[in-house]
This record gives structure tokens, C-alpha cells and sequence, in this order.
């Protein structure tokens, strides 16, 4: 052995600082950062979007099919999500913007409440969370284009810029109401798909991006059209359309911040320009009805107070305006809320989650495939709910079905834990398990005293929250929930009055369950094959007509044609269908008494093999059974 | 076998240093060693992975180290190198190997180099956790490099949290460090470190953002230029293929 070159006389291997590590993840999450933003140095140069490939490592439960788009806010992938063959728009925020896990929880508190907005007019988030420090949002994908590139060439004709904001007047007022501001409404923001319908994108992500946004940060300010992102790290908005008070006191704005982008939008759709200094009036440049000036001008008063107070006050007077040049069609368009709307409104959603309440599931004339999150999170309790749904009048506490309810979703709970811990799963995920955990616990006390303990204590909370949401203090999302809950409550101390009151427990279902004569088994048997053999085919306006008047006010044709659509290609064909259990009830919540049949089947698709088909029949005045429900799990 | 601490602002890379001079005065000299402390396992690897026993392969790393660091055959390797510290020493690798053949390297060891010490069991055990997913010799020595990078970059960022007196805390939250950390909860941590989710998660927010700075440092330090920087580290994510 050389004197000079000293092996260690140490024969061991001494233990690696990796031990434990995964070296191709520690690279990948260097390369994650060199793609996303380069390194600290290089924080000032403009957000280079990774690669498909290199978001593929961090989202293995998509396909990333192609980069849409990237601005200063972060990167906008189409994406397919594997497990549910769905197109969905994955957006990523710069890594130096959402690296900041001490603000996770406030992150969370907002994008829940963007989460509860559900209105035609809004690109619907479907999911949020954190990768790796890596935030992210995942989005309906509108196939359509932005409202800055059909202003590309300029101005648009006015007829066009007429059909539009009105349209944003919706769903900005829609927001609005759910304490919602957008606060960057440009027209990046605004898009159009193929039907010329507008879906606004990226309602509050100013607000929930600046509250993530890390002081360390620095990336620069652009453009005036570009979002500004001061050298603090805070977002404000993008210059041109930003109102006076949002460049003063961008914490304190409120609506009438996006009126006044929405007159800056209005303004440059009539003109092709930005309105400068001193203003020009829109019909000093262009042939339009000087009327026009007035709404434009009034959006864009300094003053929040001078501008329209509602977005909807904008869409009024710019139907007037129309309307009187061209007779009014505001007769023949009645404003009738969608059934999502009424439903949303309802809070019903909620119960679907918490779905070991069968009745209340049933009780909703149609639900087909909603959100990811609701199936994600109650597959396993709405499939046994509804199965055994007959033992429904069984009080909580005693009941199979309960145990394996409550099971179940300490088992949810758990593994939406592991996945939330993987990366896989938002916190909101978790949070919502937990609440139906502690839901479904709550609802184990059979005694009416609680229950009515339980009930002071939810209208107390009521009465709190309704001063709150008057003060903007909470989004109404969480009264809706409470008041959701207050439902459910009073449910409970329905049946629990039944029980305490004398009528023994099995004779309940006796009094609730008619004896159907042969006849009418025959004859529901058959509107039941029937109807379905016409929802098999597809064939949406068969099945709509022979649906029962209650179900055809509640879900209009096209709406249903659309539901239908949509759910068979994800079912696929019918392969069998077996009938697993039937009953008839007087009554169900949110349905006038009556007679309801329930039958469920256990299905198999071509796409779903093990799924639960729901279909509820009422008797209608003339004697003939039609369909008031259908859901499939 | 610690790394010393280099500035931030390091104006010229190690790599940059040796290439410019040819590996000629003491600064170079000085830089070359340093590379060779962090990077001579992967060439171990190599060699047994061409078949040599360990002794003989003993003998061959420590002969090329020897020749390297005094210069012999240095000028074969740098054309091949194309900029980069881990191709260039590569290249000379396999010409000393190949040198090796005809002559008894046994008897040109030593004579008034530089000391280097190597742990021959810490490079067995680096080839141990190569393992089967590299077989070739190249990507052996590939994988090799990107596992010694990795622990020199942790053993930096763990002097540092040690110098914070917070050696404890970063055993605790490396595990963050990962895109993927399996089980990880950040709750859970925050309960074995002591100290509140909170204080948690920023820590663990500092330490991967710490991490990627000494990361693309140590890259650096290794190419002709800083620009190579993603191109080094999406080859040596390559290896993991």
C-alpha cells in the first residue's frame, strides 16, 4: 500500500445521508423547480412551465396531454383523468408562488370556497391541492377559446360584445352572491367554447395566490396586461383592468372591483382599445347606441360608489337597451333557475355526501355522476345505503347498516389520509371525510332530547353564520351547510318522535309500506322495464316523456338529454340487471305524500361493472306509475 | 470525507478551474481533489461492474487517482469530457483501463501524490445500492454519480441545519424531500420533532428550497458552464430509468 494515498483503515461502509431517500425523487424534485422556475438567481426571469413529461412524475393519476397555455400565474395543462376517462384543465401555480405550506390552510379555506361555486357561466373546479409542494387546480376544460384572442383583430362586432357581458353580468353576479370576487376579470380570463357560451376562469385565484404568495419570492412585474406580481410576492391584479381602490388597497376591494373590469372588458370589446386618459366615449370611436356610453362610463367610475352597485344591475340595463332597439325578449326567456342551481342551493349535494341518509338520496328526482369528490369520498356508503334502504326507518343506533356505514367511512377517512399523505389527495379531501365521520357519529344518539339538544345548538349556529355571511366574515357555503344539517335533524326527530311516541319500532315500516296488490306489482315491473329499456337505448326524450310531471318540471329535456349522454358513456352498455330489492313508501322528504316505489338493482355495465341502479316511481294522479328518480352508483 | 463549504457566489465552478488550467497550479489542483473526494466511488463502480475483482479494482481507482491528480493522461479526457466533469473522467477512466491492461499498474502506485482517502467499504456498498437496476458498467457509473452527488448535497445541508443546532429536526423532515414520501404525515413529524405542524411545514418548505440551491451548487461545479446545470441533471435522472 502507497504511504501517501491512506485507505481508511475502517473496514464498514459508513451509513449514506440518503438512507431512506429515494434518489430519483430527490432529482426529480430538483428537476420539478428547474423546470418551474429556475434557480433563486434566475427567480426574476418569467415562469418557464414544466414539460408534460416532468408533470407526468409529480401526477401520475393523469395523462398530461398538452400545455394549453402559461401566464404569470402559473401554467394551464389539458389533461385526462385516468380513472375517470374525463378531459379536465390541470393548472399549476409557479412553484415560488405555492411553496409555502404555512399558508396551506388558508389556501384550503379558499379554494373551498371557489369550490362551492356552481353556475354555467364559471369554469368549475374540480379538485385542489398541493403536490409536492406544488399547488394545483384541477378544472373543467372548455374547448372553445379565450376572449383575448377573439379580440386578437380588435374590436368585435357590438352584437357579439352584447351577447357576452351579459352573460358575465350572470355568473359575476352568481358569484357575487356567494361572496365571491373575482378581482382579475380580463379577457384572458373570459372564456368562450364552441357555443359562444362564456365560462369565466380563475374566480379569486388573486386573492388565494397572494395569500400564498412567500415574501422570499420575487418574480417580476410585466406588462400592463400581464398579472402584477409586485417584488414582495404580492399579487394584485393586472394593471389595465384593475379599479383605483384595487391599486390603492388591494386587501379592503370588493365586488364593484369587477365591475369596473368588467366595464375596462366592455369597453375594449366595443372599441378594440383600452380606455385611456382622458376617456374617450366608445361611440366617439365606434357606430353604437350612445346608450352604450352611458353603461360603459358607469362601470368605470373612480368611485366604487358611483358604479353599478350588482353585476346583474349591468345586465339589466344593457337588456333594456337592446331589448327596446330590438323588442323585448324578455318574455319568452323565463328565469327559471337549472335544477344543479336549485339543487346546490339546497345544500342537497351535501346529503349525497353524507350519504347513508337513503331516503334523502332518493328523495332528489335525479342524480347522475356528479363531481369526482362526491365519488370519490362515498362509493362504498351510498352503494350499502341504498341496498338496504328499506331498513331506512330503523333508528341509527340499532341498525346494520349504520355500523357498516360508520365502517366504512372510518375506513375512507383512513385511506383518504394515506392518499392526502402520498400527494394524492387535497386536504379538503380529508376534511371532508372527517366531517362525515363526525357526522355520521353525531347521528348515533337515538334519544330525542339530544337530538333536539343538537338542534338549539345548529339554529343557534344558524342565526351566528347568517350574521357572519350578512358581514363577510364566511362564504354562505357554510350556512348552506349548516342549514343542510338542520334538515337532517329535524328528519331525525321525526322519526324519533315515531318511536318515542308509542309506535313500535316494527311497525313503522308497516305503516310506511302500502301492500301493492298483484296488479300493481305487474304494472310496476313493467313501467319499470319500460322506462329503462328507453334510458338503456338512450333515447332521452322517450324517457322523459314517460317520467312523471314532478321529474320533467324539476329536469327539463335537454337537460336531461345531457345527463343521459354523458352518463352512458361512462357506464357503457347494459349487461345485466338484476332486481335486488323493492318498496313502497308514502312519503319522501322534498316530495309531496304520495305513493313511491323504490326499486334497486344491482347493474353491470360495460365501463362499470358493479354498479347500483336507484329507480323511484310515484304514482301519478291517473293511476299510472312513472318515474321520479334515477341514480346510479 | 467532508465537503468544505463553498461560497455562494462561486464565480468559477471547480470544473471550470481544472479545465482552463489544465489541472496546473494549486487552486486547480486544490479543485480537482475536492471533485475527486465527492466522485471516486461511481469510478470504483465502474470498474468492478467491468469485471474486476476487488482487489484489483481497489488498485486500478487508486492507480488512476494517483496519475489523475498528477496529471498523467490528463490531456486524453478533456476533449471527451465536452464540458462536463462526470464524461471527461469517464473517458479517462476507460483509457486508463485500458493502459492498465498492458502494464502492472501495481508497480506505479504512489510517489509524492496528494492524500485521498478512500473507504473501500463505502464503495462496495455504493455499488451494493446500484444493485441490479444499472447492470452496464456506464450506467453503473452513472447511477453511482447521482447517489454520490445526492449524499454530498445532504451532507451539506445537514452540516448546515447542524450548524443551526436543528440536526434533529432535519432527520425528522429529510424525508419531505421527496415528491413522493410514501406515509409521510406532516402531523406525525411535527410530533417527533417537537414542535407545532406549522413550524413544521415551514421547515420543511426551507429545507427542500435549501436543498435545490446546494443541488444545482454542487451540479455546477461539475460542468464548464452554468447553463449545462439542467441539462447534467436531466442525464443523471436518466440513469434512474
Amino acid at each position: 500500500m502507497s504511504t501517501t494515498t491512506t485507505p481508511t483503515s475502517d473496514n464498514s461502509p459508513r451509513q449514506s445521508p440518503l438512507d431512506g431517500l429515494d434518489p430519483a425523487g430527490l432529482l426529480r424534485q430538483a428537476a420539478a423547480d428547474a423546470t418551474a422556475t429556475g434557480t433563486t438567481e434566475a427567480s426574476a426571469q418569467a415562469f418557464i412551465p414544466p414539460s408534460p413529461e416532468a408533470l407526468a412524475a409529480l401526477f401520475p393519476q393523469f395523462d398530461i396531454l398538452a400545455l394549453l397555455g402559461k401566464g404569470g400565474m402559473g401554467a394551464v395543462y389539458k389533461v385526462r383523468q385516468k380513472a375517470l376517462d374525463r378531459i379536465a384543465a390541470l393548472k399549476i401555480l409557479p412553484r415560488e408562488i405555492g411553496d409555502n405550506p404555512a399558508l396551506a390552510t388558508q389556501f384550503t379555506r379558499e379554494a373551498r370556497a371557489l369550490a362551492q361555486l356552481n353556475h354555467p357561466g364559471i369554469v368549475t373546479l374540480y379538485e385542489f391541492g398541493e403536490t409536492s409542494g406544488l399547488f394545483f387546480f384541477l378544472m373543467e376544460f372548455v374547448d372553445g377559446m379565450t376572449l383575448h384572442r377573439l379580440l386578437d383583430n380588435g374590436r368585435i362586432a357590438p352584437r357579439d360584445a352584447l351577447a357576452i357581458v351579459p352573460q358575465i353580468c350572470d355568473a359575476l353576479q352568481y358569484a357575487h352572491d356567494h361572496g365571491v370576487v373575482h378581482r382579475d376579470i380580463k379577457p384572458e380570463n373570459i372564456l368562450l367554447d364552441k357555443q359562444g357560451r362564456v365560462k369565466i376562469a380563475d374566480f379569486g385565484l388573486v386573492k388565494l395566490v397572494r395569500s400564498l404568495a412567500a415574501p422570499e419570492s420575487s418574480p417580476a412585474a410585466a406588462s400592463s396586461t400581464a398579472t402584477l406580481i409586485l417584488q414582495d410576492g404580492h399579487i394584485l391584479g393586472t394593471p389595465a383592468y384593475m379599479a383605483p381602490e384595487q391599486r390603492e388597497h388591494p386587501a379592503t376591494v370588493d365586488h364593484r372591483t369587477d365591475i369596473y373590469a368588467l366595464g375596462v372588458v366592455f369597453y375594449q370589446m366595443l372599441t378594440g382599445e383600452l380606455p385611456g386618459r382622458p376617456l374617450q366615449v366608445p361611440s366617439g370611436k365606434v357606430a353604437i347606441d350612445v346608450r352604450l356610453d352611458e353603461v360603459v362610463l358607469r362601470a368605470l367610475e373612480s368611485q366604487p360608489d358611483r358604479r353599478y352597485q350588482h353585476a346583474s344591475d349591468v345586465k339589466t340595463r344593457i337588456e333594456e337597451i337592446t331589448g327596446s332597439a330590438a323588442g323585448s325578449e324578455k318574455s319568452t326567456k323565463p328565469k327559471r333557475k337549472s335544477f344543479f342551481e336549485e339543487w346546490y342551493h339546497l345544500g342537497a349535494w351535501k346529503l349525497l355526501t353524507y350519504g347513508a341518509l337513503p331516503v334523502a338520496l332518493i328523495s332528489v328526482p335525479i342524480i347522475l355522476w356528479q363531481t369526482s369528490r362526491i365519488m370519490n369520498l362515498s362509493t362504498a356508503i351510498i352503494n350499502r345505503a341504498d341496498v338496504a334502504s328499506p331498513e331506512a326507518s330503523t333508528p341509527p343506533a340499532e341498525s346494520e347498516l349504520y355500523k357498516a356505514a360508520l365502517a366504512n367511512a372510518e375506513e375512507n377517512l383512513r385511506k383518504v389520509k394515506n392518499r392526502h399523505a402520498a400527494g394524492h389527495a387535497p386536504q379538503s379531501a380529508v376534511y371532508e371525510a372527517e366531517d362525515f365521520l363526525a357526522f355520521l357519529k353525531a347521528r348515533n344518539s337515538g334519544s330525542l332530547e339530544e337530538a333536539k339538544v343538537k338542534l338549539a345548538a345548529n339554529e343557534r349556529d344558524i342565526a351566528i353564520a347568517k350574521k357572519q355571511v350578512a358581514g363577510g366574515l364566511i362564504s354562505a357555503s357554510s350556512l348552506h351547510e349548516l342549514e343542510t344539517r338542520r334538515s337532517v335533524i329535524l328528519w331525525d326527530i321525526e322519526r324519533l318522535q315515531k318511536t318515542t311516541t308509542g309506535t313500535p319500532a316494527t311497525a313503522a315500516p308497516a305503516e310506511q309500506t302500502l301492500q301493492p296488490d298483484s296488479g300493481d306489482n305487474e304494472a310496476l315491473a313493467k313501467a319499470t322495464t319500460d322506462w329503462l329499456a328507453f334510458v338503456d337505448a338512450g333515447e332521452s326524450l322517450e324517457s322523459h316523456v314517460r317520467a312523471s310531471a314532478h321529474f320533467r318540471q324539476k329536469v327539463p329535456a335537454a337537460e336531461w338529454q345531457a345527463m343521459l349522454a354523458s352518463s352512458r358513456k361512462l357506464l357503457g352498455e347494459t349487461l345485466s340487471r338484476k332486481l335486488k330489492s323493492r318498496v313502497t313508501v308514502k312519503r319522501l322528504p322534498n316530495l309531496p305524500d304520495g305513493e313511491y316505489n323504490i326499486a334497486i338493482f344491482e347493474s353491470s355495465f360495460s365501463n362499470t361493472k358493479n354498479a347500483v341502479e336507484t329507480v323511484t316511481f310515484s304514482r301519478e294522479s291517473d293511476g299510472v306509475w312513472r318515474a321520479v328518480g334515477y341514480y346510479v352508483r | 470525507m467532508s465537503t468544505s463549504t463553498s461560497p455562494v457566489a462561486f464565480a468559477t465552478t471547480r470544473w471550470t478551474l481544472v479545465f482552463q488550467t489544465g489541472g496546473g497550479d494549486a487552486p486547480a489542483q486544490r479543485a480537482l481533489e475536492e471533485l475527486c473526494r465527492i466522485y471516486w466511488k461511481p469510478l470504483y463502480a465502474y470498474v468492478r461492474r467491468r469485471g474486476y475483482a476487488r482487489a484489483d479494482a481497489e488498485d486500478l481507482t487508486q492507480d488512476f487517482f494517483a496519475r489523475l491528480l498528477q496529471r498523467h493522461d490528463f490531456a486524453a479526457g478533456l476533449d471527451a469530457g465536452n464540458g462536463c466533469f462526470r464524461a471527461f473522467l469517464l473517458a479517462l477512466l476507460k483509457h486508463h483501463l485500458a493502459n492498465a491492461r498492458d502494464h502492472d499498474s501495481r508497480q506505479k502506485r504512489g510517489g509524492g501524490i496528494p492524500a485521498l482517502s478512500l473507504n473501500w467499504a463505502d464503495a462496495e456498498s455504493l455499488l451494493e445500492r446500484i444493485g441490479d437496476t444499472a447492470p452496464a458498467p456506464d450506467a453503473a457509473f452513472d447511477h453511482g454519480w447521482a447517489l454520490a452527488l445526492l449524499e454530498c448535497v445532504l451532507e451539506r445541508l445537514r452540516e448546515e441545519w447542524e450548524c443551526k443546532g436543528k440536526a434533529v429536526l432535519f432527520d425528522v423532515i429529510k424525508v419531505f424531500l421527496t415528491p413522493e414520501r410514501a406515509d409521510a404525515s406532516y402531523a406525525d413529524a411535527a410530533h417527533r420533532a417537537g414542535v407545532d405542524e406549522g413550524t413544521l411545514r415551514v421547515a420543511a418548505h426551507r429545507l427542500r428550497r435549501r436543498y435545490r440551491e446546494l443541488l444545482k451548487e454542487e451540479i455546477a461545479q461539475t460542468v464548464k458552464d452554468s447553463a449545462m446545470v439542467d441539462e447534467e441533471l436531466r442525464a443523471l435522472m436518466q440513469a434512474f430509468h
